[in-house]
């Protein structure tokens, strides 16, 4: 199980590590897993500890090892994770937002979910504000997997070179971990009965409250994902409503990829006959619901 | 309310008495202080009777009226038991009298103890005593006057070194190992002389006011005198049979432990998918400051000790803080009530087993009571909606998110705004604990729905109400599935609303601060409304008595005429078309 913390709390990471604690002790006791192993990565400025057992709560703990690495520099979500990757021996890694809360049989369920072997990509079910993204209800497939609570085989990150730092930073870059893997042959599934507890509020219309960083990569994500996935029609429309977009922030965005298209710095596209890319209005994916609906 | 007034609490001691239908012939010794009164009731009852531990001025009157005594005082009891057990010798006890003496003697407990040594020697023999009751309504009432009125053989007596409640009564006794079997209460709505303060005249505004609250609290605010029958026992009993604790683990208690809030979350157990959700929010909550009672209503077997299993999988930093109770019996409230009773916290918040909340909603109910302790805090909730479906690929017993969260109720509490109707979910607001167990402020069984809404409505009165203005949980609405909403008719929803509204105009109404203008506003809004509907009244009327009103009345009856023709074509015309 690997996190990336940033300017996180230890009191929180704690309630975060003792949740983590019960799924995979309970993983081990139902015999879904033989081993677990801990690693937490931290891109904050400074270490919050020096003992990467202050991360974790009163009591035993099932780790065969528990890893504390600060990063020494920020390396957003995707290259704390990357560098996580590295570090670990695992045949099967579980990826966690520190804002999250496991329920005591998320790894089991999870695990589960690989039991067909064309399964690489297993998404937990967000609570309590759902992801509101489709997926099949025969057999689970979804068109990508939300990073916030993961499960992945090491093949898939063998084979992907895991996510895409040179593109993402924090946002997006699990939509497109999750389509170069499905390129690869391997099948993302979305699992309701892993559940997740994820830290998401509502603003005072009853809406989400995205933070500015959030925004912002996710505005950088609205170009880089369509252009990437050969939809560079999709990308100028993108770029074109982001540059007479009333908002500061998305017209500095803007400029900055205008220069890297003018300076042929964009990725090479790839997906060129569509097979796992969607961009359903602004979405990744056919959704069931909208959060900004009327 | 005034409960066969003539009777003296010595009548009601022999009354309890005889209720027992002592043998003829057994003995009743009497500790009290009231020796002919009693002696004298009995005796033709053909009752023994046997004066224990007399004030040794009065012997030589008792023993000249014929009267049996053994002992002198109660200063100490071991030697006056066994006085009384040697002077017994093989008699039968039908019981004993121990009169007034908890609020007179002071070391009432090694009284107690000997007692209840000498009434398991003489074959569990049953005690009777009776103590004047201090928190009758009009010594609260006269307390708010700045007053404490103590006559001799009043309520507040100069001789007496404990006053008693109806629930420290029962403490003492306890304690030393009596438990309860019977009661013949003194009751008179008003004490002695005329009433001259308005307080105390029940029909007053504030009369009224203290009236309610008092009769809130428990039901001894008229009592004067509590006459009560216990016998001996081994240890307190426990409460009722019908609701099992089950703990999960290790805690503290005493007061230090004590958290901020008990949540109460209620299920029938039917629902174990939801239900684990429900706890899941807990367990991730910002504030670890409350314990969770799931409170189980009407299990099947075997449903309690799976509901355990699922509390036992999370982290015991969790677990440690959540108690599964049984609840047998009662209406969909009933829960409420004894999850309250067995609650630690503070505070008080509700959660049924299918909703959800955010991580900080335990941490905006804390922040509202600093903000203003004791008084309810509200929170907004969001609603959703969901539709049940068939189990998923993974087995996941189905249902499935439909909507966006929707925001149906305001932000800010508003008290005159919830009179009209509920604008609150039932985890949407907390109150204090004291509310419901001291002021007896519980959810109301006989509802079939709207408990909350009643609750809640009692709550802002008495409390008032703090909000918070963090959007911190979700109600499902079950568009496909059963919730409180579709499984009553919208006929009993009326007439429960009705009732609700009735029961609250039977009561004084507590406003918060600002209402005065708030009211005002909306009287002036109406006041506007009805001129302007007047006035256009007014000008209709005129408009009907003009000339040129009543000269265009042909033109009028033609069009309409002419526009009956025109519909009674239309709907000819189908059946002309051709197929």
């Amino acid at each position: 199980m690997q996190t990336v913390l940033f300017h996180n709390a230890r009191d929180d990471v704690v309630r975060f590590t003792s949740s983590v604690v019960a799924a995979c002790e309970h993983a081990l006791d139902g015999g879904a897993v033989c081993a677990t192993e801990l690693a937490i990565g931290d891109s904050s400025e400074h270490p919050l500890s020096d003992r990467a057992e202050d991360f974790l709560p009163d009591g035993p703990h099932p780790f065969s090892s528990v890893d504390y690495l600060h990063f020494g520099e920020n390396l957003g979500s995707a290259g704390g994770h990357n560098r996580l990757f590295q570090e670990s021996r695992a045949d099967i890694v579980l990826v966690m937002n520190p804002d999250t809360y496991a329920s005591p049989r998320l790894v089991t369920e999870l695990v589960r979910g690989l039991a067909d072997s064309s399964v690489g990509v297993v998404e937990a079910r967000q609570l309590p504000l759902e992801h509101p993204k489709a997926h099949d209800p025969v057999t689970g497939d979804t068109s990508w997997a939300s990073g916030s609570c993961v499960l992945v085989r090491a093949e898939v990150v063998a084979a992907t070179n895991g996510f895409d730092t040179e593109l993402f930073f924090l946002h997006g870059d699990d939509v497109d971990f999750s389509w170069r893997a499905r390129l690869a042959g391997w099948r993302v599934v979305h699992r309701p009965s892993a559940r997740v507890f994820h830290d998401k509020r509502l603003d005072d219309n009853g809406g989400l409250r995205p933070s500015e960083r959030e925004l912002e990569f996710s505005a950088r994500a609205h170009v880089l994902l369509p252009w990437r996935y050969s939809r560079r029609d999709l990308a100028l429309a993108r770029l074109a409503a982001l540059e007479s977009s009333p908002e500061r922030y998305q017209r500095r965005i803007a400029a900055e990829l205008r220069a890297k298209i003018d300076a042929g710095d964009m990725p090479e596209p790839i997906d060129p006959d569509h097979r796992v890319a969607q961009f359903v209005g602004n979405e990744y994916a056919a959704h069931r619901f909208s959060y900004s609906d009327p | 309310m005034t409960d066969r007034p003539s009777l003296s609490p010595t009548d009601r001691v022999v009354e309890l008495l005889c209720r027992r239908r002592p043998p003829q012939g057994s003995v009743v010794v009497d500790l009290g202080r009231n020796h002919e009164e009693v002696h004298d009731a009995l005796v033709p009852l053909g009752l023994g009777y046997l004066a224990a531990g007399p004030a040794a001025t009065e012997i030589p009157r008792l023993v000249r009226g014929g009267i049996e005594v053994v002992g002198e005082g109660l200063a100490t009891p071991r030697a006056l038991f066994t006085a009384v057990r040697s002077c017994l010798g093989e008699r039968p006890v039908a019981g004993v009298v121990l009169g007034d003496a908890p609020s007179r003697v002071l070391a009432i407990g090694s009284v107690l103890d000997a007692l209840r040594a000498f009434c398991i020697e003489v074959g569990n023999a049953p005690i009777v005593a009776h103590v004047a009751n201090v928190t009758h309504l009009d010594v609260a009432a006269t307390l708010l006057l700045g007053r404490w009125d103590a006559v001799p053989g009043g309520i507040v007596s100069p001789d007496q070194v404990r006053q008693f409640s109806d629930r420290s009564l029962h403490t003492l006794m306890a304690q030393h190992g009596f438990s309860q079997m019977g009661a013949a209460d003194v009751r008179h709505a008003r004490l002695d002389g005329p009433c001259e303060d308005v307080p105390l005249e029940r029909t007053t505004s504030i009369g009224m006011q203290l009236s309610a609250l008092r009769q809130m609290a428990d039901s001894a605010a008229f009592v004067t005198h509590f006459v009560r029958m216990y016998e001996p026992v081994q240890k307190e009993p426990s409460r009722a049979a019908s609701v099992v604790v089950h703990d999960n683990g290790e805690r503290v208690d005493g007061p230090a432990a004590r958290p901020f809030l008990s949540v109460l979350l209620r299920t029938q157990g039917k629902r174990p998918g939801t239900l684990q959700e429900s706890l899941l929010c807990l367990a991730a909550q910002s504030c670890d400051d409350f314990e969770v009672l799931v409170l189980l209503h009407n299990g099947t077997d075997g449903t309690a000790s799976s509901l355990s299993e699922m509390v036992g999988e999370f982290h015991p930093s969790f677990a440690q803080r959540v108690r599964v109770v049984e609840v047998y019996g009662g209406g969909r409230s009933r829960p409420l009530n004894e999850g309250a009773l067995v609650a630690r916290g503070r505070y008080l918040a509700m959660l049924d087993d299918d909703d959800l909340v955010f991580a900080h909603w335990v941490e905006s109910f804390r922040e509202g009571a600093e903000q203003r302790p004791l008084h309810m805090v509200r929170v907004p909730i969001a609603t959703q909606q969901v539709a049940e479906r068939p189990a998923a690929w993974d087995g996941h017993q189905g249902y499935e998110v439909v909507g966006r969260p929707r925001l149906l109720y305001p932000l800010q509490f508003d008290h005159l705004d919830h009179i009209l109707d509920n604008r609150t979910p039932n985890n949407g607001y907390a109150v204090p604990r004291s509310f419901v167990v001291d002021l007896g402020q519980g959810w109301d069984e006989s509802l079939p729905v709207l408990e909350d809404w009643d609750h809640l409505l009692r709550a802002a009165s008495m409390c008032g109400v703090v909000s918070v203005p963090n959007v911190t949980g979700l109600v499902r609405s079950w568009t496909v599935g059963e919730d409180s909403k579709s499984a009553h008719s919208a006929q009993v929803w009326e007439r429960t609303r009705r009732r609700i509204v009735e029961r609250n105009d039977q009561r004084p109404l507590v406003l918060d601060l600002g209402s005065f203008s708030k009211i005002r506003e909306l009287g002036g809004r109406l006041d506007r409304t009805d001129g302007a509907l007047h006035d256009a009244y007014h000008r209709i009327h005129l408009m009907h008595d003009s000339t040129s009103w009543r000269l265009t009345r042909p033109i009028r009856v033609a069009s309409r005429g002419a526009r009956a023709i025109r519909r009674r074509l239309r709907r000819r015309r189908p059946t002309d078309a051709p197929n």
